[in-house]
């Protein structure tokens, strides 16, 4: 069968994962409407901007979601070369703002390699493990080669400064660690190597970024407001948002906390709150669902991939939207400091955007050629 | 090259992970669920109360003042629509931003210091509340607060009423002016229940001080939504005003209206053209209400209202004639021979007061030698004036009368007719710093350590030509001459007619206030006033020289001494030190003499010869009076 690659008839059909589209679209198109109402405030051309990223971000899944995974597969540790070298090159000749470095000006628009950095390292350690194949767990020297493909861009993006940015990637090359078995002691000594590293790590944090976890970490402890300054102030404005949107919000539009500017940054890191307390927790529980589901689903995805590197892909893909779905809903619902990372499809941004969709592409594309699926051996070199 | 592909058992490695990582990821969504229902539904109540204390603040609105008009209607304190730049100092950085404003408003070095030393102040107490910063911006200043207010925290532009006062100076005094309220003075207001803000107007002087709780109106209380850096929703700083909530609706103040008639002092200014100084009262002679009330030099009360600058002060406190005095009230002069009729009044009226022996004889007369002696000391009069009665004497001013008079009536006497026609008294006017005057008794020359504690009878043959120690002002003199003109009557003197709610109900109305009637035969009223007739009318009178046919008018001219100090020789002094040195001129008087309607008192201060200098002032204004504001 399939000698030619192409059989009739099966080969025609188009293997799209439509629970997952399907999912995907109703993030992004309720992302679309809470952005609207979010830079009602502000301007609303960003709307239009992240609506022509939405686009853009649209035709690179579907390129992904077409083209064989074993191309990333093989152009992996380029694509991690060419993002390290512009994440440098970010540092250099980057644009500023709001304090950070994290833009690279490419004529009339702005990228930020950080978030095509963590599609690079997803893809460049799901490589690293795909062809590493051992009867036995794995020790410590197994993880150091990805542990410092991890940590040098991480040490690159936290001096931009973005410490969420900084976070994920150490939380994805975790994540997809979890995939592999690993020997009892050696867990054991990464836990330690942690605990050491940490208090190490922090002395590298910039001032405000100290203080927000200081203060986060103080309001934790104490029951009154502390100084309604920066961090805290931007935390409880946050929480009183999502809070007075109550059961069904208080409509498209109508947030005060939002429409009145309280709602801090509240198009790039605040969506969520600004989403809370226009749809109360009918729409917060709608969201986390449809979140929940995607991260699941992508799970699936990795089950039924049908070699190492697409299931690597798949469960580094759905680390990559868990963290931050975890990250940023927590901090806006005051459980975590204040570190700026995105609520994905939710926050204004291109690269933000760009990026999740093309995760989104590769799990597309994985899914499609999961085994026993039509698409499975197409393209096979013989 | 790595193989690509494995065979299939490859993946056994990952299996049994994927269930604990979806476990783990469901327990944390599971978390931030639990999060959200705590926040938005068992605590929502909390936060929906937050994000509405959030965004909802209450403020303080002022009202609009009540206006002021004269008889006529004609307006003279009014508000006009202007623009006040605010600065809200919980918004505002000073540090930052103060610079550039004070550049946009183009301030004075000294008020800009002034100003950000209360904005600092302020962020302690009253943060939200609006503070002002300049007002009645031009449109300069507007149209550069308007391209950059965005940039400003903090700024905002409102449409405030402001105060005009649009006969500038010529009912200053009377009228007053606003300016803003004292720390001390709102903490006094407070504890008497009254609500002021710093910033504030308040009446200062005149009656906008006087009538300030009818004129002001009362505060009202509004609910804005303002957006996270405290500005107002739906309000540009030109725009209109969307989703405001009254708490308490703004009562506009009551407004004034005044006995007073600007056309009249108008005409009373005219007439003192070519005086630098000088004063005037005409009064009702029937009520007691007053028609003009004239002080001169005056000011400009609309300069004052945002608060003159230490240049502006200081010419007006450097000026020597007192503008800001009010010379009909807050001042007081020595009547000179302005208290005559009354003196004369009182010989009439008790005879029985005369010394025993010396019958007092209304046709008995005296020989006036141009000075009269008293224990070696001369008493001078202003000329020789022979046999002279009481009638003549009044008519020529004749001293000598009058002292032979004093010194049979005694002091205590003379003290007594002239405070029963209210001398030494406030008149009770509703005015602000009225002065009651001297009028010296036996008793108070010897309460005065200045006087050795003793009475002698020369200080009342002084208090009969109102020299010495005796003091009155000129609203006395106005509502004396009043009372010697209807026959006793003794009225208040008054300035507000009516009280208006802002709807134009009368809210309050002032009948004349009769303080006393003053006992007068018909014979001995008859007599004065043909006296003070003979005054213009009679060839010898000291104001002869104004006779007017078809105005009857009465009246009595005087020259008060002023107390000089000669310390160079005439030739040596300067032209500024010999003016010092003239007398003050008077006239006192009232028409139509038989039926008074109007009675007019004027003071040129150092005019020189009363007959001269103040009576022609008087009789153009009561010529203008009959001719232009009462025609007959």
């Amino acid at each position: 069968m399939m000698t030619s690659g192409l059989g009739p008839g099966r080969t025609r059909r188009i293997v799209l994962d439509l629970p997952l589209v399907f999912a995907v679209a109703c993030i992004a198109v309720l992302g679309l409407l809470n952005l609207r109402s979010a830079v009602s405030v502000v301007n609303l051309t960003f709307y239009e901007t992240q609506l022509k990223w939405f686009a853009a971000g649209g035709t690179a899944a579907l390129v992904v979601w077409l083209v064989d995974h074993r191309l990333f597969l093989r152009y992996a540790w380029v694509s991690y070369a060419v993002f390290l070298v512009l994440l440098v090159l970010v540092l250099v000749v980057g644009r500023q703002a709001n304090q950070a470095q994290r833009w690279l000006n490419l004529g009339p628009i702005g990228l930020q390699p950080s978030e095509f950095m963590k599609i690079a390292i997803i893809l460049a350690i799901a490589r690293l493990f795909h062809g590493e194949v051992r009867p036995e767990p794995r020790t410590l020297k197994d993880f150091l080669l990805p542990a410092a493909l991890t940590a040098v861009p991480t040490a690159l993006v936290l001096k931009q400064p973005d410490l969420g940015t900084a976070l994920i990637y150490p939380l994805i090359f975790f994540s997809m660690a979890t995939l592999l078995r690993v020997r009892a002691r050696s867990v054991l000594f990464a836990v330690l190597g942690i605990a050491i590293t940490v208090p190490i790590a922090w002395s590298f944090l910039h001032g405000y970024q100290k203080e927000r976890v200081v203060t986060f970490f103080a309001s934790l402890f104490s029951k009154e407001q502390l100084d309604v300054q920066d961090a805290a102030w931007q935390t409880t404005q946050s929480k009183i948002a999502v809070g007075s949107g109550h059961i069904f919000g208080k409509g498209f539009l109508h947030g005060t906390q939002n429409q009145l500017g309280f709602v801090p940054f509240q198009h790039t890191d605040f969506p969520f709150a600004v989403w809370g307390e226009e749809h109360g927790f009918v729409g917060v529980a709608l969201l986390i669902a449809l979140y929940l589901f995607v991260v699941l689903w992508a799970l699936r995805i990795a089950t039924r991939a049908r070699d190492r590197f697409g299931a690597l892909v798949a469960v580094g893909v759905a680390a990559m939207i868990f963290w931050h779905v975890a990250i940023n809903m927590g901090m806006v619902l005051g459980l975590l400091p204040v570190v700026g990372v995105t609520l994905p499809l939710f926050s204004y941004g291109g690269s933000s955007v760009l990026a999740n969709l093309m995760g989104i592409g590769l799990l597309l594309g994985i899914s499609a050629r999961r085994t026993g699926s039509p698409w499975e051996g197409l393209g096979r070199r013989r | 090259m790595a193989p690509l592909f494995g065979p299939p058992g490859e993946l056994s490695e990952f299996r049994g992970r994927y269930r604990w990582i979806a476990l783990f990821v469901a327990v944390v969504f599971l978390g931030l669920l639990a999060r959200a229902a705590q926040l938005q539904v068992f605590e929502g109540y909390e936060y929906v109360e937050k994000s509405r204390h959030n965004v909802e603040r209450t403020r303080d609105i002022p009202t609009e003042r009540g206006v002021v008009r004269d008889a006529e209607g004609q307006l003279l304190a009014y508000n006009t629509p202007a623009y006040t730049a605010f600065v809200t100092p919980e918004f505002f950085d000073v540090e930052e931003d103060w610079d550039t404003v004070v550049r946009y408003l183009n301030l004075g070095p000294e008020r800009a210091a002034k100003l950000r030393e209360q904005l600092v102040k302020l962020r302690g107490l009253k943060r939200y509340q609006p503070y002002p910063v300049a007002e009645n911006l031009d449109d300069r200043q507007l149209a550069l607060l308007m391209a950059h207010h965005t940039e400003l925290d903090g700024l905002s532009v409102e449409e405030t009423p402001m105060r005009v006062y649009p006969l500038r100076q010529l009912a200053a005094h009377l009228v007053g002016y606003l300016n803003e309220i004292s720390e001390d003075e709102i903490e006094r207001q407070r504890a008497e229940g009254y609500r002021y803000f710093p910033g504030d107007k308040v009446g200062r002087t005149g009656l906008e001080r006087v009538w300030e709780r009818e004129l002001r109106g009362r505060r009202g209380r509004v609910t804005v939504i303002v957006n996270a850096k405290g500005v107002e929703k739906g309000k540009d700083p030109f725009g209109a005003t969307t989703g405001r909530r009254y708490e308490i609706r703004p009562v506009p103040g009551n407004d004034l209206i005044l006995s007073f008639n600007a056309r009249l002092e108008a005409i009373v200014d005219q007439a003192f053209r070519g005086h630098p100084a000088g004063a005037a009262v005409v009064l009702d002679a029937r009520t007691g209400f007053v028609l003009a009330m004239y002080s001169k030099p005056s000011f400009d009360p609309n300069a004052f209202i945002q608060g003159l600058s230490t240049e502006e002060q200081k010419i007006l406190q450097e000026n020597p004639f007192f503008p800001q005095h009010d010379k009909t009230v807050m001042d007081h002069y020595f009547p000179g021979s302005l208290l005559k009729p009354f003196l004369a009044l009182a010989a009439l009226e008790q005879p029985q007061m005369l010394e025993p022996g010396d019958v007092f004889d209304p046709a008995a007369r005296f020989d006036c030698q141009g000075a009269y002696e008293l224990a070696g000391q001369r008493f001078r009069c202003t000329k020789v004036h022979g046999l002279v009665d009481l009638h003549e004497a009044i008519v020529q001013s004749c001293n000598v009368f009058f002292f032979q008079l004093a010194r049979r009536m005694g002091i205590d006497r003379l003290a007594q007719i002239a405070r029963e026609f209210g001398f030494g008294s406030k008149t009770g006017i509703a005015l602000t710093r009225e002065v009651p005057g001297l009028v010296p008794d036996k008793a108070w020359f010897r309460s005065r350590p200045e006087y050795g504690f003793q009475y002698r009878v020369g200080y009342a043959l002084l208090a009969a030509i109102g020299q010495h120690n005796t003091k009155v002002t000129l609203l006395q003199l106005a509502s004396a001459y009043a009372a010697l003109a209807n026959g006793g009557y003794l009225y208040r003197p008054q300035l507000v007619k009516e009280v208006l709610y802002p709807d134009g109900r009368v809210r309050m109305s002032f009948a004349p206030e009769l303080i006393r009637r003053i006992g007068m035969s018909d014979d001995s009223h008859r007599r004065i006033i043909d006296a003070l007739r003979g005054v213009v009318e009679a060839p010898q009178g000291t104001a002869h020289d104004q006779w007017t046919p078809g105005l009857e008018i009465a009246g009595k001219t005087g020259t008060a001494e002023v107390s000089r100090r000669r310390e160079r020789r005439r030739d040596q002094r300067t032209t500024e030190e010999r003016y010092r040195e003239r007398d003050h001129a008077w006239f006192a008087g009232f028409a139509p003499a038989d039926d008074p309607e109007i009675v007019v008192v004027v003071l040129v201060e150092h005019g020189g010869y009363g007959g001269r200098y103040a009576a022609p002032i008087a009789f153009e204004i009561f010529r203008e009076y009959f001719k232009r504001i009462a025609p007959r």
